[in-house]
């Protein structure tokens, strides 16, 4: 497989710049200071043509500003991006108009994510006939067609997007990006907005259309579940970094992070009861980072050593990266949970296993 | 393939139309705007005396009362002012120059604010800070104010009139279509409409321009009617429009000296074609306002 978006040490700061008072004040001896937050700070990663690659991380913790930085939406602040080897900083014109197209987002709110003011056939052919994929005159066939291959009656067309429900909202935004003839999908929390039983078809329907328009999606999520039926490889981020990236079913299989199986703990699972185990603590202020490790305060297998080196990203055998001292000695997520008989989730083909309580079936 | 579906645009116009008419209220401030519009553009049809020509005055006719004849062998029927000036003949004028002075100022200025607050939005950084600083400064002063002097300054005039509304109210315009324009700026449609990889020309215009519209249309009518009253404050004072182009401001002023000797018909007449006026371009802003919101369940 060859990496079509690869990002190097890829870092987006949010800074709250001094207003004129405190400006005036420092030169007065006042200590004032630049706040800045780094949402992202310092990623490596790549995304093969043709795989799902999955990014799961709490909230805050700067998914989605990744997730808008690979689709060109939030310029990052350091770091180089290139697609199809190309650095994207270095694009220009049509050139960067094919970057720019090529990586359509789905975003999570569909109620925000469509122009109030277009109709259906208006938002899905506006792009596309200003690029001159296809012309006005082909537009009516065009938008029926992307509606179909979207799960819609072509007479959604005529609708405005407050007609729609949540989740034919969802779909005509992801007929909306379809029509560009994008190669990769990045879906920001596409499905956490939606009813759990839309959600499982909308799932289904990016598979479908993976094979059909040869997608290779950036799948950002929370939902452990919905991972676990798309993803080909996951990346953990925490804090704005990368803990852990590895294939799925190796990853829910035997954790390389304490915070990737603290997170599998979590996850809620119908198969059997047991304690709810929540992450100890809070997540730390990204303004104020802790030392070392930054995971250290909430790790249990926390030692002195993790409260002031910071672990670098390694590799830890079978196509796997983590950033723990003790990655080796990371126990999988069933080890201290109470034995039960319902099959362990890493025992199914993960593309295939059933959806858990998040999304139950409902095709 | 089967044949495309037949996709048709939905018939806007109409539809507007149609629910415009769902409230009673909005279609009388609308028949009173329209038929005071009609007054104005009909003037020496409908009016007995050209109050601008001094030739038709008569200083005999002076202060009768509303429905008296005068010395020309026609009812006043609201009367007339102190220097035989038929009233409704005044006011009917009157309303041509209050209304040419609001619609264009009015205009004028939410064009040119609506501009600057969405274009300041849109760029953000050093170019919004400036453009909305200036703003501040500008609304800090009172518009009747910034008038005032800009008129001192210019002299009497329409053109003048209306340049010193423009002046002092375009700011108003500005800091309103940006609040709107930012909290659009901030929705994922327009960052999808970016990654879409339209132009930003497109995306100002049709995408954040028409969702600021429905909070531009609230100041919109509510600038107008401003103008209009500002316009006859000026008039009222004295500044602003030359003697010769009276307009109801003018008319309300010239009868003002009048109300304690109980010729209330110069200034009460007036008065009411005035707050008539602007009462319906509130009428209409409000419906307007309610229609262009697409969210509103109608």
């Amino acid at each position: 497989m060859t990496a079509l978006v690869e990002l190097s040490g890829i870092g987006r700061r949010f800074t709250r710049k001094l207003d004129v008072a405190a400006k005036i004040l420092n030169l007065l001896g006042g200590s004032y200071r630049e706040q800045v937050v780094h949402a992202v700070d310092g990623v490596d990663l790549s995304i093969s043509a043709g795989e799902v690659l999955a990014l799961v991380g709490e909230s805050g913790c700067g998914k989605s500003t990744l997730g808008r930085i690979v689709a060109g939406i939030l310029p990052s602040s350091s770091g180089t991006m290139s697609f199809r080897g190309r650095d994207v900083a270095a694009l220009a014109g049509t050139d960067r108009l094919a970057w720019v197209r090529s990586i359509q987002m789905v975003f999570q709110d569909p109620m925000t994510s469509l122009n109030p003011r277009k109709s259906v056939f208006e938002a899905i052919s506006e792009a596309p006939v200003y690029h001159r994929i296809f012309s006005r005159a082909e537009a009516p066939a065009k938008v029926a067609r992307l509606l179909s291959n979207v799960g819609l009656d072509p007479q959604f067309a005529n609708r405005m997007p407050h007609e729609l429900s949540g989740g034919q909202r969802q779909r005509v935004a992801i007929a909306q990006a379809l029509a560009v003839k994008p190669e990769v999908l990045v879906c920001d929390e596409a499905t956490s907005a939606l009813d759990v039983s839309i959600q499982a078809q909308i799932l289904n329907m990016f598979l479908e259309l993976k094979e059909e328009f040869g997608l290779t999606y950036l799948f950002i999520s929370h939902n452990l579940g919905a991972v676990r039926h798309v993803a080909d490889r996951v990346v953990i981020m925490y804090l704005g970094q990368v803990v852990e990236v590895a294939p799925a079913d190796d990853l829910f299989a035997t954790p390389h992070h304490p915070y990737t199986r603290a997170l599998l703990l979590e996850a809620p699972r119908l198969e059997r009861r047991r304690r709810f185990e929540p992450i100890r603590g809070e997540i730390p202020s990204p303004l104020d980072p802790p030392s070392g490790c930054y995971f250290h305060p909430r790790c249990p297998m926390a030692t002195d050593r993790c409260r002031t080196e910071r672990p670098i990203l390694r590799e830890t055998g079978g196509d796997r990266v983590a950033a723990c001292h003790y990655a080796e000695m990371v126990s999988p997520p069933d080890a201290l949970a109470p034995s039960s008989e319902a099959p362990e989730p890493g025992h199914m083909k993960p593309g295939r296993a059933p959806l858990s309580a998040e999304a139950p079936r409902s095709e | 393939m089967t044949a495309a579906p037949d996709i048709t645009r939905p018939p806007r116009l109409r539809r507007f139309a149609a629910d415009f008419v769902r409230s009673p209220i909005a279609v009388v401030g609308l028949v009173i705007f329209v038929t005071l519009c009609i007054m104005a553009a009909l003037a020496p049809l409908i009016s007995p005396q050209n109050p601008y020509d001094m030739m038709t005055l008569n200083l005999m006719d002076s202060r009768l009362r509303p429905g008296e004849v005068g010395s020309a062998g026609y009812v006043h029927l609201l009367g007339t002012d102190d220097q035989g000036r038929d009233i409704w003949s005044a006011i009917v004028y009157g309303l041509r120059i209050s209304l040419g002075v609001g619609l264009g100022a009015g205009g004028i200025a939410a064009v040119i604010g609506t501009s600057v607050g969405i274009f300041a939005a849109f760029r953000g950084g050093m170019v919004e800070t400036v453009l909305m600083r200036l703003v501040d400064f500008q609304l800090s002063f009172p518009a009747i104010l910034v008038a005032l002097i800009m008129l001192a300054v210019l002299g009497p005039g329409v053109d003048k009139v209306i340049f010193a509304l423009v002046i002092a109210q375009w700011a108003y315009f500005a800091r309103t279509a940006r609040s709107a324009a930012l909290v659009e700026s901030r929705r994922d449609y327009i960052a999808g409409a970016h990654s879409l990889g339209l132009g930003q020309w497109r995306i100002i215009f049709g995408h954040l321009l028409p969702n600021s519209v429905p909070a531009v249309m609230v100041i919109a009518a509510i600038q107008v009617a401003n103008a209009i009253l500002l316009e006859a404050t000026l008039s009222f004072l004295g500044m602003g429009l030359p003697v010769t182009e009276p307009s109801l401001g003018m008319v309300i002023s010239n009868g003002f000296q009048h109300i304690l000797s109980g010729r209330y018909w110069m200034t009460i007449y007036p008065g009411i074609a005035l707050v008539l006026l602007v009462l319906s371009l509130n009428l209409i802003g409000d419906r307007l306002r309610e229609l262009l919101d697409p969210r509103k369940v109608l």
